[in-house]
């Protein structure tokens, strides 16, 4: 009996021992080697790997001169939950990105303000955000988080990255390479084509999908403004600042009833409205689809499918399309003065510790170190012609597009979400390669020129008009507080519109005006009003620091 | 559900000595082993079903995390109010009393079904292989159990392709495009996944009957179906009254993950039920506040319930929980 009692104990004792000792090693601690401390850095603005900054090259050069390395965490599942975990137990990474959930992190005091740390020992970082500083502090006063993308002189990207009316190029090419100005121009190449071709590779054509799923709205919310020369899905004067929403507003109508049109002649996508992103996007990749509008970004992951396949002309080009000839297209972004989502220092980090990540984030606002994490190492990742341009050769194009190699090299694990500029360096050359015009040009490939030649253009953005500037710009990353009217309007709206958009697109056509009417009286009870006083309020703030 | 069985040996225990409280004493004495295996899930059900209970302050203040506790502000109904008069909440409360009552029906109907049949097989083989079918989508999760769904109920999904090769529909529908079809799609994959786990317990009800009973039934002339008639279905009726009453608690749980996954903008009418609405509105808005105000709502309705199923099983002369 007593044996057996022994036995028990000392079993329990084990597990005890055991867990104990799982738990000591999530601690943060002095990494394998003397003198070198590892921290952890929590990504919620990011899926992808773990992995360790001292694994990468560049992680380990950095590790070499500050000896400081981070274990980078990225989010899995729901953003919000898991920082409003940290929240509530008040245990944090020592470095956090804690993208949507930001301001409620700063509310619990879950970051450290960043002024002194910064003025005292980190001149480069000072510099870097030089631009923003006053736009980066609070209401309080205090900075807590380093947004990524410090702009350094506007830019124009070669290609586009954000929102578009793109259509397949095998449209184009059959019909002469016409160029879609208006929305009515842009539906008729697509319901032309369509009518053409029935089927793409067996499988029924679908001339216009809308993905409208979780946070994924912008491609039926945000067309009015866009059609009507605005540069967000917002409606802000660029003169006097006021802000409204276009939602009960006659734009709104017009696009809606373009969809309505565009359904009841059968070219709209049935499934619309109920398929989810995974689904929308392997309907993308499948190279059925005609068109679509929507910020590239968001479909990335489908189109490098086309792209990578061996048919160059299901690739898509995208149009700034507007309602009527006229208006000016403003599809490009300004420079923009992001400052949230961004990286902050989180409580209960020791004061030493603190100095030693802020030098290590003081180390990557270098110049040099900038360029080291965008464009690599000379001779290996990028060239330098005789006027100090810089440039890839084919070869390295294709070495930098592979992702492990870009994940070995640490281009993955250290550039965005790290204190980083856009724009460009003080020397001319982009910050982010892909956007300099020698490195563009050359991963063009021959149906690329194709249709630069037959639109005489020499990159892709040159349809477009050059975006004006816009000190507010962008209008999202307003500070709308938990609880408030504003907070209830930007759920209440999500739903009533994504409710009703779709009765409203898929009425009988002689059923149209009262489906809208019916919405628009449902949506002058939502509190829009105490909404876009937020809204202006934060893009006159922001307006005045730039000045 | 310990006390239960504690209640249940102690009266195996007939009362030799004076004085219930002596009695008491001894028996806890001759079953110190037995109570002493109870301690760690007495112990797991205050930390976490009665401790919690502390939280529901939360719901009458505006709650914020950073906060301690005397810092909070406290606000009253201010949560419920605005539970109660919100336009969606009838709603909500319909969609999630609908979902909930469906599939409790069907649940029951089709398990109790399935057992049955499932007991009437004689080849074991075959009724092995049935069962393992049958309860295999139970272990699938809800964001697999969907996908699957939506792309069986997609326009270019083999149930509209079924339909249309039968001559059944002209064309094709777009199935979760249709509020209307919502609570019918919800509980057919509710179905689909439970029924077979669902039958496991009633199984072990059917062979706890006596065997003899079957025999001697036989032997007085009763038909196949007047053997499950008159003997399984009567043999399952304690087990089956337990599970309703046990079920009629969760009447307000309609569900989380079904809904939320295939649900969207055209029948969020018919699937957004309480706890989609408390994701939204609540969690997702860091509203912790609203969110344990439903849940104290939640609570108060599902006591209600259970109360009622156990007296009206009482009325009924089947004998309730407790």
């Amino acid at each position: 009996m007593l044996k057996r009692k022994t036995i028990f104990f000392a079993f329990g004792l084990l597990a005890m021992l055991c867990f104990v000792a799982a738990c000591s090693n999530g601690e943060k601690g002095e990494g394998g080697e003397e003198g070198v401390s590892t921290y952890t850095f929590f990504n919620a603005s990011s899926t992808g790997k773990d992995v360790n900054t001292a694994e990468t090259k560049i992680g380990k050069m950095f590790e070499e001169e500050t000896g400081v390395n981070f274990d980078i965490e990225h989010i899995v599942g729901d953003s919000n939950q898991k920082i409003g975990t940290m929240i509530a137990s008040g245990e944090y990474p020592e470095l956090l990105n804690a993208q949507n959930a930001t301001n409620d992190v700063i509310d619990a005091g879950g970051f450290l303000p960043l002024n002194d740390l910064i003025e005292e020992h980190a001149p480069n970082l000072r510099k870097l955000y030089d631009p923003i500083w006053e736009k980066m502090k609070q209401e309080d006063g205090n900075i807590y988080i380093l947004p990524s993308g410090v702009s350094n002189g506007y830019i124009k990207p070669p290609n586009i990255g954000q929102s578009a009316f793109f259509i397949r190029r095998d449209a184009l090419k059959e019909q002469g390479y016409p160029q879609p100005k208006t929305i009515d121009e842009y539906f008729d190449i697509i319901e032309k084509y369509a009518k053409a071709h029935p089927t793409i590779n067996g499988a029924d054509t679908i001339p216009y999908t809308i993905l409208q799923y979780d946070w994924h709205v912008g491609q039926l919310f945000d067309p009015p403004a866009f059609l009507s020369g605005e540069q967000e899905g917002i409606m802000v004067d660029n003169e006097t600042l006021d802000v409204s929403v276009h939602h009960n507003q006659d734009i709104t109508k017009n696009w809606l009833q373009k969809l309505n049109e565009l359904n009841s002649k059968g070219l709209l996508d049935k499934e619309s409205f109920t398929q989810n992103y995974d689904e929308y996007l392997a309907k993308i990749s499948s190279g059925r689809v005609v068109g679509w509008f929507g910020p590239q970004w968001e479909s990335a992951a489908a189109l490098d499918t086309l792209e990578q396949d061996d048919d160059p002309y299901n690739d898509f080009m995208g149009f700034p399309i507007v309602f009527e000839e006229g208006i000016k297209d403003q599809y490009l972004n300004p420079e923009s003065y992001v400052t949230s989502p961004g990286t902050g220092l989180t409580a209960g980090t020791d004061e030493e510790d603190q100095v030693k990540i802020i030098k290590f984030l003081d180390h990557i606002a270098k110049v040099d170190s900038q360029k080291l994490i965008t464009w690599g190492i000379e001779g290996e990742t990028y060239e330098v012609n005789e006027e100090g341009r810089f440039y890839r050769t084919e070869e390295q194009i294709e070495q930098v597009s592979n992702k492990e190699f870009a994940d070995e090299f640490g281009f993955t694990a250290l550039g965005w979400y790290w204190p980083i500029m856009s724009g460009t360096f003080d020397d001319g050359n982009s910050v982010d390669p892909e956007v300099q015009p020698e490195v563009a040009q050359l991963s063009y490939d021959e149906v690329d020129k194709e249709f630069l030649e037959a639109y005489n253009i020499e990159v892709f953005t040159d349809l477009f008009t050059e975006p004006d500037p816009a000190p507010w710009f962008p209008f999202w990353d307003a500070v709308i507080e938990t609880g408030s009217e504003a907070q209830l309007y930007d759920q209440q709206s999500r739903d009533l519109i994504k409710q009703s958009y779709p009765d409203i697109i898929l009425a009988d056509p002689a059923k149209f005006d009262a489906q809208w009417n019916s919405f628009k009286q449902e949506f002058e009870k939502l509190p829009y009003k105490a909404y876009e006083q937020v809204i202006e309020d934060s893009v006159k703030k922001e307006a005045s620091l730039m000045e | 559900m310990k006390t239960k069985a504690n209640a249940v040996t102690s009266q195996a225990f007939p009362e030799s000595q004076t004085g219930r409280v002596k009695s008491f004493i001894a028996t806890c004495k001759s079953q110190k082993a037995l109570l002493l295996m109870t301690v760690p899930f007495v112990i797991w059900v205050f930390v976490f079903k009665y401790l919690p209970v502390w939280g529901w302050t939360m719901a009458f203040q505006d709650f914020k995390p950073a906060r301690s506790f005397s810092e909070q502000e406290w606000v009253g109904f201010k949560h419920f109010a605005f539970l109660f008069t919100d336009d969606r909440f009838l709603g909500v409360l319909r969609n999630t009393l609908a979902q909930s009552l469906i599939n409790l029906v069907l649940g029951f109907v089709t398990a109790i079904g399935l057992a049955v049949l499932i007991n009437e097989l004689t080849n074991v083989k075959f009724k092995r292989v049935v069962q393992t079918i049958s309860y295999l989508p139970h272990f699938l999760s809800w964001v697999v159990a969907a996908a699957l769904i939506s792309s069986l109920l997609s326009m270019d999904g083999i149930i509209n392709e079924l339909l249309i090769g039968l001559n059944i529909i002209d064309d094709k529908i777009l199935w979760l495009g249709v509020g209307e079809y919502f609570w019918g799609i919800l509980a057919a994959s509710d179905i689909w996944k439970n029924v077979g786990w669902n039958t496991i317990i009633y199984l072990a009800a059917i062979s706890m009957i006596d065997m003899e009973q079957y025999e001697a039934a036989k032997i007085d002339g009763a038909s196949r179906l007047q053997r499950i008639k008159y003997i399984t279905i009567p043999g399952m009726k304690p087990v089956i009254v337990v599970l309703l009453i046990m079920n009629m608690g969760y009447i307000i749980e309609a569900g989380f993950e079904a809904q939320y996954l295939l649900g969207n903008g055209q029948n969020i009418e018919y699937s957004e039920n309480i706890d989609v609405f408390v994701i939204n509105y609540g969690i997702s808005m860091f509203n912790f506040s609203l969110a344990t105000a439903a849940g104290i709502f939640k609570t108060v309705i599902s006591l209600i319930f259970l109360i009622a199923a156990n007296s009206f099983s009482k009325k009924m002369g089947q004998g309730g929980l407790y």
